[in-house]
């Protein structure tokens, strides 16, 4: 069995072969590889390799397929906003995967929609980084890490179409309370049993919202290990825009020490890289505000998973895990972060 | 009988860490394997301390809400007018002394109970944002403060259950 008629539990090689052949304009084309990617859980991530050959020259390319899981997506953002958010970033100095097709039409490859980008080579492991040894490799991805933020954050939106598609906030405030009310809704959308330790951070944030912001900066949104792409000690790409908003860059660097980006450079210095690239003040204040949007953000879109399981329906345990294990941790974790 | 339910779930969990796992090549079927010992290991807390501490939870969320009533009612009897109209606001959500329907004897009534009451905590907790309209009272700071310290007990208890399946996305080394 070739790699390409391997099952793939989700996608079929030959058709994603065919649509490829087509699109990439080739005289012939063969999918040599088509794995799933294991992490990120918001969409379903497939890597296509393939070979063919195209105007009497052998090629080869490497492609990267996002498709909502057969149930729908984790996050409440439409794969069409994520593939124009990757499209509008793809000629800016924010190094992005290329977006090369979004498409509506199931007959293609069997689901849809779905959209292709062009592989980034490069890894995004948190394993190989984090090997003993690797520790000036850290630091250097660390402080290259704290200049593209500095990059995302001194982004012209309006010039890169951004402000076309996602919610411009009008004031301060709005930087944070526009996507509040889009995760609550997508919460409360679900149906949740009464939940009162979500309802404390609901009323907090509210409670709490910075009145002052810097810049009304593009946001990516989940920042983190595992969330950008390197090779050799340098940052050639980051992923995982789904999140992405405009908004309070402050929210970028929450997220990312949520994650522990600081387990890489110490914070104190990424933040002097980020300040003297960006030209930005780091808010320590408003960071803590939005660790707990992050908390309150994760739960939003992980809790309502739990709906999905009933008497006559069922998920795998992964989204079981994922339903329980991220929003109960956020829950705690946002709860000790306003002093609870 | 036995072997004991949770005998029989380190069973299952030993079968899949010992002989299925190692075996696993494929990395989502592993990731998928890891996710299940994982739900295993959560299953096993559960049965030992769900029905524990959803009693102990709707005790301590029924004692809450008692505290709460007895604040309205001062907060109705001597307060000025904006006390006694937030006390009657907040009173019309509380549960009558004595209405709250005992709880059923098996898991499912104990959760619905549990369900039930922290649906008025909810209810309370929305009832404080509003008031935070009407100024500063003090009255309404101490109700946050007691129910905000309660809604830490509750999580405390959920962790106890939930911790194994605790996801932070840090790296590793974090």
């Amino acid at each position: 069995m070739t790699a390409a008629t391997e099952p793939t539990g989700g996608l079929d090689a030959g058709r994603v072969g065919a649509y490829l052949r087509d699109r990439l304009a080739a005289d012939s084309l063969e999918v040599t590889g088509l794995k799933r990617n294991v992490g990120g859980m918001s969409r379903e991530t497939w890597f296509a390799g393939v070979a063919g050959r195209r105007g009497g020259a052998d090629f080869t390319d490497s492609l990267t397929i996002r498709v909502d899981h057969p149930e729908g997506s984790v996050v409440p953002v439409t794969l069409e906003r994520e593939y124009r958010t990757f499209a509008a970033l793809t000629p800016t100095e924010v190094p992005v995967a290329e977006a090369l097709w979004y498409e509506d039409d199931p007959e293609l490859i069997g689901r849809a929609p779905f959209y292709v980008r062009r592989t980034v080579e490069g890894s995004a492991s948190a394993g190989k980084l984090f090997k003993p040894g690797n520790e000036q490799m850290r630091r250097e991805i660390g402080a290259h890490l704290a200049e593209h933020l500095a990059r995302v954050h001194s982004l012209d939106w309006k010039a890169a179409g951004l402000g076309e598609f996602m919610a411009v906030p009008q004031t301060a405030e709005d930087c944070a309370l526009l996507e509040l009310a889009h995760y609550e809704e997508a919460y409360r959308a679900a149906d949740p049993e009464p939940m009162p330790v979500v309802e404390a951070l609901f009323s907090w944030l509210r409670r709490s919202v910075p009145h002052e912001v810097q810049r009304t900066s593009l946001v990516w949104g989940d920042v983190g290990v595992g969330n950008f792409i390197y090779r050799g000690n340098r940052v050639v790409a980051l992923t995982d825009w789904e999140q992405a908003h405009l908004g309070d860059p402050m929210k970028d660097w929450a997220s990312a020490l949520w994650r522990g980006v600081d387990n890489l450079l110490p914070r104190e210095e990424m933040f002097e890289i980020y300040e003297r690239v960006s030209g930005l003040t780091v808010d320590e204040g408003r960071i803590e505000y939005y660790s707990v949007f992050i908390d309150a953000e994760y739960v939003c879109t992980s809790f309502p998973l739990l709906g999905e399981f009933g008497p006559d329906r069922t998920r795998d345990a992964t989204f079981a895990r994922l339903g329980m294990g991220v929003p109960y941790y956020c829950m705690d974790h946002g709860l000790r972060t306003i002093g609870y | 009988m036995r072997p004991s339910s949770d005998e029989l779930l380190a069973s299952l969990r030993y079968s899949l860490s010992s002989a299925i796992l190692p075996k696993v090549e494929d990395r989502w079927a592993r990731y998928v394997g890891t996710a299940m010992d994982l739900v295993l290991e959560h299953l096993q807390l559960r049965l030992a301390g769900e029905g524990s501490s959803l009693t102990e939870d709707s005790a301590d969320m029924a004692a809450v809400l008692a505290g709460i009533a007895d604040t309205v009612a001062v907060m109705g009897a001597e307060g000025d007018d904006v006390r006694r109209e937030l006390a009657t606001s907040l009173g019309d959500l509380l549960p009558a002394p004595g209405s709250t329907p005992p709880p059923g004897e098996d898991l499912a009534g104990l959760t619905a109970q549990n369900e039930r009451l922290r649906a008025v905590v909810v209810d309370v907790m929305r009832w404080l944002d509003e008031a935070d309209g009407r100024g500063s009272v003090p009255e309404v700071a101490d109700v946050r403060d007691r129910v905000y310290r309660l809604v830490r007990r509750q999580t405390d208890r959920n962790t106890a259950l939930v911790r194994p399946l605790f996801m932070s996305f840090g790296p590793a080394a974090s």
